[in-house]
């Protein structure tokens, strides 16, 4: 089944894939410096030790907890119309954790001590928690996804003891983006994180970012492919992605007014460096306003149902959103929380060219993996719709 | 109970080397002349299978293939399943050994619940045996380290490689842990599944066991109980500088694992782990799909006397004419 990824794919496929190696080339050289000289070669620092990796790996979690917005209306609400595209979302979360785990090997220093957070396995921390939610995230997809793919290839119907483990992964889907939220509010010294709105933020724009993706994933492959999710399925993870999007906005104004409202000073010196800058440090306040213009376009562009209903503007709403939020939750949220140090100074952070080109080269290993694994299952769809089973 | 057999000699070979190692007046034996007549019997026996193999004629074209042929333009050919020229038979042998090709397109037939049948794939045979083979490439070469000085710029980029996990700062190599892991699977496949248990010989399970018992062995040397690993270097170069040294402080434990890989190269020519040669040498995979395009004609054919359509013609074309017959040539 697995070489269906590869044959009958023609020469436009083979030169993507081709490019996407040459761009995981220059990311894995990227690599090879950072690991040769350390982290010094990224632009992290003493004050803000998270940073672009740190911020990326949180907006795939997002993305891979997302694919639950197919997978819960179709096996909870008998949704049959998302019949086509929970195994494209299953994909999607598969390749996001493998991302994620990425994003978090390219941030250790010391990544030959992976091992360690195994070996010395300590409950208190909540990283550690990620750790096991997120690999049981990662099995509980791959194994589900592939069950109910080979079912669908060979015919033969998929074992009892996959259901159960699709129902576990509803829950677990949740999970993963609350520990990952609980990471940044449990952390009592970082003001801008200690919210306990944090985790719910987090589930909400992963719910506007998953299906906004899926959306354009699905145009897409009907454009390249001729895989047709289905309209019904693209009107209905629009609304999806138009209520998330307006509780996720809702939630970025509820603490605008929490912080300034109260006068908190923790709270409204990120927001103060994010929008205005902050002591003359101002690199984030070209990128927080073109979020904020981007998220404006989208909630226009998708609470009017017009607009929302015509596939070119649904287009421009949800890459709207998807780099919105990418740029929120991607980048500077992580970075929020380190400005301003314990001694109330600031100390600015941006990505160097090395962390781009790391960030680059994981993206592309991303859509290298989800080429073929779309690859796969088109051809598996058209086998099984031809009854070439 | 053959797979008991085959534990019980496996156990019995670590057992003497066991006892072996413990006693100082048998070092002579376990730790010169065990392993250089292994090493004799193992490479003249693998050239002299090889040399035999070499030697058989092949005549015929007999490759067999997975699929489309070359033949009309507009059919499309698979290249690789079925190879009409050099540079095909060259990616297919190549896909054979460096990716098991072959078990990779393993399938089970499995009946559905509609009657009709289906090909489930089945990856565990392919996964386990790649994960088995290509680790203990890896250990072997990395084994070379006891015989050069300094050790080859190969061998160390590979332990760089291989132990770049820590193990409590100590590099964990990790084709050790997946030899071990791919052995462990490729025996549960035969015991769990039962056709392929059915056709379990206890032969079947002496690799396994042998090789398993050499991966422990290694592994608890390396992690548990370490080894003076200067002795066994002083040892293992003499072998090969022909100048006989025998520490006597190695642990029996290091010759439990000497004689249990003394006793697979021993025993490696006259098993089926000639595979390793014999892949090479397989005449249906490595032959041209030709047998289309060329006539192959056996050249030991006997000398068979034969009378064509045009010599009989020529003998008897008066008289064909004669009654009306039609004739080919005027």
């Amino acid at each position: 089944m697995l070489e269906h990824a590869w044959n009958d794919t023609g020469p436009r496929f083979k030169a993507w894939l081709a490019a996407l190696l040459l761009l995981m080339g220059i990311g894995g050289f990227c690599y090879t410096i950072q690991l040769g000289t350390g982290l010094g070669v990224t632009g992290m620092s003493r004050d803000v030790s998270w940073g672009l990796y740190i911020g990326q790996f949180t907006f795939f979690v997002g993305v891979a907890a997302s694919a639950v917005m197919v997978v819960l209306p179709y096996y909870l609400h008998d949704v049959k119309v998302f019949g086509r595209i929970t195994i494209v979302g299953k994909s999607l979360a598969v390749t996001a954790v493998i991302m994620c785990i990425l994003f978090i090997v390219v941030d250790l220093g010391m990544p030959s001590r992976l091992l360690n957070i195994m070996l010395y396995p300590s409950p208190g921390s909540v990283l550690f928690w990620d750790m096991i939610v997120l690999n049981g995230y990662f099995f509980l997809n791959l194994v589900t996804g592939w069950k109910i793919l080979e079912a669908e290839y060979t015919g033969i119907k998929a074992p009892d003891w996959v259901k159960p483990l699709v129902y576990i992964a509803i829950p677990w889907a949740f999970s993963i983006h609350t520990v990952t939220a609980f990471i940044y509010s449990g952390i009592p010294g970082r003001d801008f994180w200690l919210t306990a709105l944090t985790a719910p933020k987090f589930l909400a724009s992963a719910f506007a970012t998953g299906p906004a993706l899926l959306i354009l994933i699905s145009l897409a492959l009907r454009r390249f492919t001729g895989f047709d999710a289905g309209q019904e399925a693209i009107r209905r993870l629009s609304i999806i992605v138009t209520y998330a999007m307006s509780i996720t906005v809702f939630m970025i104004l509820a603490e605008f007014f929490t912080a300034f409202y109260s006068q908190v000073p923790g709270h409204m010196y990120a927001l103060k460096y994010f929008f205005t800058g902050l002591y003359g440090a101002n690199s984030f306040v070209l990128i927080s306003w073109v979020f904020a213009g981007l998220c404006l376009l989208a909630l226009i562009l998708l609470l009017n149902p017009a607009t929302r209903r015509d596939e070119k503007w649904l287009t421009v709403a949800c890459a709207s959103t998807f780099v919105a939020l990418a740029i929120e939750k991607g980048i500077s949220f992580t970075v929020g929380g380190f400005i301003t140090n314990p001694f109330g100074r600031v100390t600015e952070y941006w990505p160097t060219g090395i962390e781009f080109g790391v960030v680059v080269g994981i993206w592309a290993l991303g859509a290298f993996l989800l080429s073929l694994l779309f690859s796969l299952f088109v051809t598996v769809k058209r086998r099984s719709e031809r009854g070439l089973v | 109970m053959q797979m008991m057999i085959a534990f019980a000699v496996v156990v019995a070979i670590a057992a003497i080397g066991y006892i072996g190692g413990s006693m100082p007046g048998l070092l002579f034996i376990f730790g010169l002349v065990l392993p250089l007549v292994a090493v004799l019997v193992f490479i003249i026996g693998f050239v002299r299978k090889v040399w035999g193999w070499a030697q058989t004629p092949v005549p015929f074209c007999i490759s067999t293939t997975v699929g489309q042929q070359k033949s009309l333009a507009w059919i499309t050919q698979d290249k690789v399943g079925n190879p009409s020229d050099t540079t095909g038979v060259i990616r297919r042998m190549a896909a054979e050994i460096l990716l098991f090709r072959s078990l990779f397109r393993n399938v089970k037939a499995e009946i559905g619940p509609s009657g009709w049948i289906g090909y489930p794939v089945e990856k565990w045979l392919w996964l386990f045996a790649v994960l088995f083979h290509w680790s203990f490439l890896f250990v072997v070469i990395r084994h070379l380290r006891l015989f050069f000085v300094p050790s080859p710029a190969l061998v160390r980029g590979l332990e760089k490689i291989d132990g770049f996990l820590l193990l409590d700062l100590q590099p964990l190599f990790l084709s050790g842990i997946l030899l071990l892991i791919g052995v462990i699977g490729l025996y549960l496949r035969r015991v769990v599944i039962s056709q392929v248990r059915y056709i379990s010989h206890g032969i079947d399970f002496v690799p396994l066991f042998l090789i398993a018992g050499i991966a422990v062995t290694g592994i608890l040397m390396r992690y548990v109980w370490p080894i003076d690993l200067v002795a066994v270097k002083s040892m293992t170069m003499s072998w090969v500088t022909l100048s006989p040294v025998l520490p006597a402080n190695i642990s029996p434990l290091f010759f439990v694992h000497l004689t249990l890989v003394s006793a697979l190269l021993a025993w490696f020519p006259f098993s089926k782990l000639m595979h390793m040669g014999g892949i090479f040498l397989s005449p249906t995979r490595n032959q041209r799909a030709n047998s289309r395009e060329i006539r192959h004609v056996n050249p030991w054919d006997y000398p068979v006397h034969t009378h064509t359509y045009e010599e009989y013609e020529d003998e008897f074309r008066d008289k064909m004419k004669g009654c009306g017959l039609p004739v080919d040539k005027e």
